[in-house]
C-alpha cells in the first residue's frame, strides 16, 4: 500500500479536493489521492462539488461589448499622446546657458 | 528603415486579446453593469502606465486580472454593495440576436444572469478566489500573493466558493458513484 505523502496530512477533504480539482497536486501525491478517493466518501464528495463548481464558475463567459474595444484602444492612444506632449512641453534644463552659447 | 513601434502599439498588441477575460473578471468583481466597462477601461490605462514604466509581466492575463481586482477593490467598492436586480425578461431583451439564434441566446442570457446572481451570493473572498483561479488561470500560489493571504486560506475559500456555486446552481448532492 502507498504511504500517505507528507503534504496530504492531516486528512483535509476541502483542501485536498481544492488542490486536486485545480490540478496542483504533484504526480506522486496525485496518485496517492486518487487511490484514497476510492475509499473515502468525504473526499470524493468534495471532489464532485469542486469539479461542478469550477465548471459552473468558469464556463459562462461573455464577449466584451463591441464598443468597449474601441473605447479602450482610444483611451490608451490618448494617454500615450498626452505622455508624449508632456515630455515635449517639459522645460529644458540649462536652456539659458545654451542660449548664451556657453559650453555645456 | 521599418516603421517604429510605439509603446501603445506594443501594449495594445500584447493585451487586446485579453479583453474578454478582463471583461469577465470585471463582471464578477463589480456589481453594477455600468461600472464594468469603466473598470475595464481603467484597468487598461493602469496597465499601460505600468508598461510605459517598463513593468512588463511574464503572463499578461493574470497581470491584467490582478490590476482589475485591485482597482475594483479601491475604486468601485463604495459605489454599491449589491448588484442591480435584473429581471430575466430584461436579460432576454438585452440580447440583440439574429432571429435564428434568439432562443439559444435568450437561454444563454438567463444562464448568465443566474450565474451572476449566484456569484453575488458568495462572500467576497470566495468570489475573488474563484475569479482569480478558475476564471483568470492564476495558480493558488499566485492568487495567495494577490490576495495577501496564505495559500491554505485561498484553497479553503476556493473550495467553499465552488461548493456553494454547485449547490446554488447545480445538483445539490452529487452522486457518489462513477469514480
Amino acid at each position: 500500500m502507498m504511504r500517505t505523502p507528507a503534504r496530504m496530512r492531516p486528512h483535509d477533504p476541502e483542501r485536498n479536493a481544492a488542490e486536486y480539482v485545480s490540478g496542483e497536486l504533484p504526480g506522486r501525491t496525485r496518485r496517492w489521492f486518487e487511490s484514497h478517493l476510492l475509499d473515502c466518501e468525504d473526499c470524493w464528495r468534495e471532489v464532485l462539488f469542486g469539479r461542478l463548481g469550477r465548471r459552473l464558475g468558469s464556463d459562462i463567459r461573455e464577449t466584451a461589448p463591441t464598443g468597449l474595444r474601441d473605447r479602450v484602444r482610444a483611451s490608451v492612444e490618448v494617454e500615450a499622446m498626452a505622455g508624449a506632449d508632456a515630455r515635449r512641453d517639459r522645460p529644458r534644463r540649462f536652456s539659458r546657458r545654451r542660449d548664451r552659447g556657453e559650453p555645456r | 528603415m521599418g516603421a517604429q513601434t510605439t509603446p501603445d502599439d506594443a501594449f495594445l498588441r500584447a493585451t487586446m486579446g485579453s479583453m474578454d477575460l478582463v471583461y469577465n473578471v470585471a463582471r464578477r468583481l463589480v456589481p453594477r453593469r455600468e461600472d464594468v466597462e469603466d473598470l475595464v477601461q481603467e484597468t487598461y490605462l493602469a496597465a499601460f502606465r505600468a508598461w510605459k514604466d517598463h513593468r512588463r509581466p511574464e503572463r499578461v492575463e493574470p497581470w491584467l486580472a490582478t490590476i482589475c481586482l485591485n482597482l475594483a477593490r479601491s475604486r468601485f467598492r463604495k459605489r454599491s454593495v449589491r448588484p442591480d436586480e435584473v429581471a430575466l425578461s430584461e436579460a432576454v431583451e438585452a440580447v440583440g440576436a439574429a432571429p435564428d439564434d434568439t432562443e439559444r441566446e435568450a437561454l444563454g442570457a438567463i444562464e448568465r444572469e443566474e450565474l451572476y446572481r449566484a456569484m453575488w451570493q458568495l462572500p467576497e473572498e470566495q468570489r475573488v478566489a474563484l475569479t482569480l483561479v478558475d476564471l483568470s488561470g492564476l495558480s493558488t500560489t499566485e492568487a495567495a500573493d494577490v490576495m495577501q493571504t496564505p495559500r491554505g486560506t485561498v484553497l479553503s475559500r476556493l473550495h467553499r466558493g465552488r461548493r456553494a456555486l454547485a449547490v446554488l446552481l447545480g445538483d445539490p448532492i452529487p452522486e457518489v458513484t462513477d469514480r
